[in-house]
């Protein structure tokens, strides 16, 4: 269960200047003494000056150390609580004067109870445990690396670090069925169509034409009025699907501090609608709409880099598969957060100034059990303002990035949509797709909340983005994540058969 | 900066409570080297009472639900009619002007303190904290304006008072990355860090004491100004 690695990387080392203010408490004392002719305060300056020496006399620390990770269970059942005890040991040769660690908790898994985050003292070979409690969601839930902070013991250099640990937590959950559209190319596979020709379900009853195989031939019906007629088969084939992951910093919005975000949700439903699709042998790609979308050219490129791969098969694309999902959803390492510790669902409101001041006062009203409550309502309205003004660039070029994907995917590639549908772009993308002539289905996590007027009208707001896009012929599979996705997707896959 | 584990946990940042202490206890000293009769040390002491019951009842008010909660606001409002009783004793009581003039800015400093280390919002604490141990430290230099203190008791007044700020900026640092509640043990941290804040204080004061029994007072002032100078700006040379 438990193994170390002590794998560091991307070290940065900052200065935090809080000494720096004591030098204004030297100057001052020594002013004053100056005017006043008092010897005792220049001697009590003396004293800001020591201070103001000490973060020189301290050299910049070196973390060196591993993280032990025991999880217990390993291999929960949904809402099982999951104990965790993560030890950090100092594996240098100096101690450890103020060691900050936090935990790469999996986004998609809710902390019950305790913390994961402990700052201590550590002496060389000396250790410390945090243990907190998880609440198991169904999927394979990685961890992510340990964000280490470590200060000199005047706190004057900060060195940040991550320790990377393999573990993960099993929670099983295979996805029944997966709703494909009815078109696909001309490779024999599971998805039955509306094609009549060889297959298992019955299709229609032909007249019998040269070079139809004889084994069709409908002899009863040949006994009986001596006409001969060739009964057809539903055609079942192979899709190819292409996965999108709305992935913006505008997607990152929880209903709730302890819930996770919808990017995270997304990546997850994505995660295991691939691998369904892939254990019925569909290609399968994916692509991210991340940071980039509404982003300048270069972080476009960026984001193209490392969001797209075109459908395929094969052990060794799945694994591609769920690490381009996996760095095409991941947020930049320190996440544009400010509200709390649930990822960035304060960002919103922090960073786009757009806030409605009705969602300003929902904060204040909400403030009172937990501030980052309010804060992610405030950010779900601020994203509706946001959306609807999104600007012409910003509209250009998510149009370049889905022409791009357009391009490379093939004529026949269906395409999954996974969005929390929280500003207009998500429901722009699948219109675009659906009048390029590709089917899409929208598959989009519901992460509004009725605690306050401002997320009341995001969830009309998203309702109404969801009612547009069924009226448009795209199916779209509304998943309250409590519930799960695998009863939702059936739900879709059930009226689209109804419907056809 | 906010490190982020990545999973979604009711995280409340929130100066650590063994920083609370810490600051506080140094405050006190602060305010308390620096007085001089009977009468002040007891206002002082009334305060350290008021003060004690604004950041506990300040902490019970914001962790707990309902009954906690109102019993802790309570008890903080209680804290800070005692601390204003104190106030204005130290503005009447004293018989002489200097000694209010010395006692009024600590004892307000040190009630700024306890209300910035149980912040309405976490990122005003650290403007607050500047605040209150900004008004203590102007108790200490009126204190030497006036000569209303030994050397000894201000130089030592000093170093508590940047002590005082060095645990109240920590337990804000500790609180917003990893937080104060939830089990989060901060304390052996921070000891720690106020020990090794303590042991730089110690050397500092014994240093300067040693200076000044050198016998300056045959010094000329200018060229004790010069060298302190001299050394806040050696200090700010390679600035961290």
């Amino acid at each position: 269960m438990a193994d170390t690695s002590a794998s560091s990387s991307a070290t940065t080392t900052r200065f935090t200047g809080r000494w720096r203010g004591v030098v204004a408490v030297a100057l001052l004392a020594m002013a004053v003494g100056v005017l006043a002719k008092r010897p005792a305060l220049l001697l009590a300056a003396g004293i800001g000056v020591a201070f103001a020496a000490y973060p020189h006399a301290t050299a910049a620390p070196d973390p060196t150390v591993s993280v032990t990770r025991r999880i217990d269970p390993g291999s929960p059942s949904a809402d099982d609580p999951v104990t965790v005890s993560t030890t950090v040991r100092n594996e240098g040769d100096r101690t450890l004067f103020d060691l900050r660690v936090v935990d790469g908790v999996p986004p998609m898994l809710p902390v019950r109870d305790g913390s994961p985050r402990l700052a201590t003292t550590l002496r060389p070979g000396g250790e410390a445990t945090c243990r907190y409690e998880l609440r198991a969601r169904p999927g394979r839930h990685r961890f992510g690396p340990a964000t280490v902070l470590c200060r000199d013991a005047s706190g004057a250099i900060e060195v940040q670090t991550t320790v990377a640990e393999p573990d993960a937590v099993e929670c099983a959950s295979r996805l029944p069925t997966v709703p494909l559209r009815a078109r696909s190319r001309h490779r024999v596979g599971p998805l039955a169509t509306d094609d009549g020709g060889s297959g298992i379900e019955f299709h229609s009853v032909d007249r019998y034409e040269r070079g139809d195989p004889a084994s069709r031939i409908d002899w009863r019906r040949f006994a009986r009025t001596g006409e001969l007629t060739a009964v057809s088969f539903r055609t079942e084939r192979h899709a190819d699907a292409l996965i999108c992951v709305d992935a913006r910093p505008e997607a990152v919005l929880a209903s709730d501090a302890t819930e996770p975000h919808a990017v995270a949700l997304t990546a997850d439903a994505a995660g295991r609608i691939g691998d369904a699709l892939f254990a019925a042998s569909h290609r399968v790609g994916v692509a991210t709409f991340g940071r980039s979308a509404a982003g300048g050219e270069g972080g476009e490129g960026r984001g193209r880099g490392d969001g797209f791969l075109p459908p395929g098969s094969g052990r060794d694309h799945a694994d591609r598969f769920h690490r381009r999902l996996a760095s095409g959803t991941t947020l930049a390492g320190s996440p544009p957060a400010d509200g709390g510790g649930a990822a960035s669902d304060g960002s919103g409101a922090a960073s786009d100034g757009s806030g409605v001041a009705s969602d300003g006062s929902g904060v204040a009203s909400d403030g009172s059990g937990a501030a980052s409550d309010g804060s992610g309502a405030a950010s779900d309205g601020g994203k509706t303002s946001h959306g609807s003004g999104a600007t012409g660039g910003e509209t250009a070029t998510l149009d370049r990035r889905l022409a791009r994907v357009r391009q490379a995917i093939g004529p026949d590639t269906q395409v999954f949509l996974l969005t929390p549908l929280c500003d207009d772009v998500g429901s722009r993308i699948a219109q675009r797709f659906e009048s390029d002539g590709v089917p899409v289905t929208v598959v989009s996590p519901d992460v509004t909340t009725d605690r306050t007027p401002g997320s009341r009208l995001v969830r009309i707001e998203r309702s109404n983005r969801l009612t547009t896009l069924r009226n448009a012929g795209i199916p779209a599979v509304d998943w309250d994540p409590a519930e799960p996705l695998g009863a939702a997707l059936a739900g879709v896959a059930a009226v689209e058969r109804w419907g056809q | 900066m906010t490190p982020d584990g990545g999973g979604p946990e009711r995280f409340v940042r929130r100066p650590t409570s063994a920083g609370v202490v810490l600051a506080l206890g140094f405050g006190l000293l602060a305010t308390g080297l620096v007085t001089e009769t009977a009468i002040q040390r007891r206002i002082v002491a009334t305060t350290a009472v008021g003060v004690g019951m604004v950041a506990l009842g300040g902490r019970a008010w914001l962790r707990g639900r309902s009954v906690v909660a109102l019993g802790g606001a309570g008890l903080a409002l209680c804290g800070s009619l005692v601390v204003a009783v104190a106030l204005v004793d130290a503005v009447l009581r004293p018989a002489q002007v200097t000694h209010r003039v010395v006692l009024l800015p600590g004892l307000l400093g040190l009630w700024v303190l306890a209300v910035a280390l149980v912040p309405a919002r976490f990122r005003w604490a650290r403007g607050v904290v500047d605040a209150g141990v900004g008004l203590v430290f102007l108790g200490v230099l009126a204190a030497g304006f006036v000569r209303g203190a030994s050397t000894t008791a201000l130089v030592v007044a000093t170093a508590a008072t940047v002590l005082s700020w060095d645990a109240a900026e920590n337990a804000v640092s500790l609180g917003g990355q990893v937080g104060a509640d939830n089990g989060a043990a901060t304390a052996r941290a921070e000891l720690v860090h106020a020990g090794a804040g303590v042991g730089v204080a110690a050397v500092a004061v014994v240093v300067v004491l040693g200076v000044a029994r050198l016998g300056i007072d045959g010094l000329p002032f200018g060229a004790l100004v010069a060298l302190l100078l001299a050394a806040v700006a050696f200090s700010l040379g390679s600035h961290r």
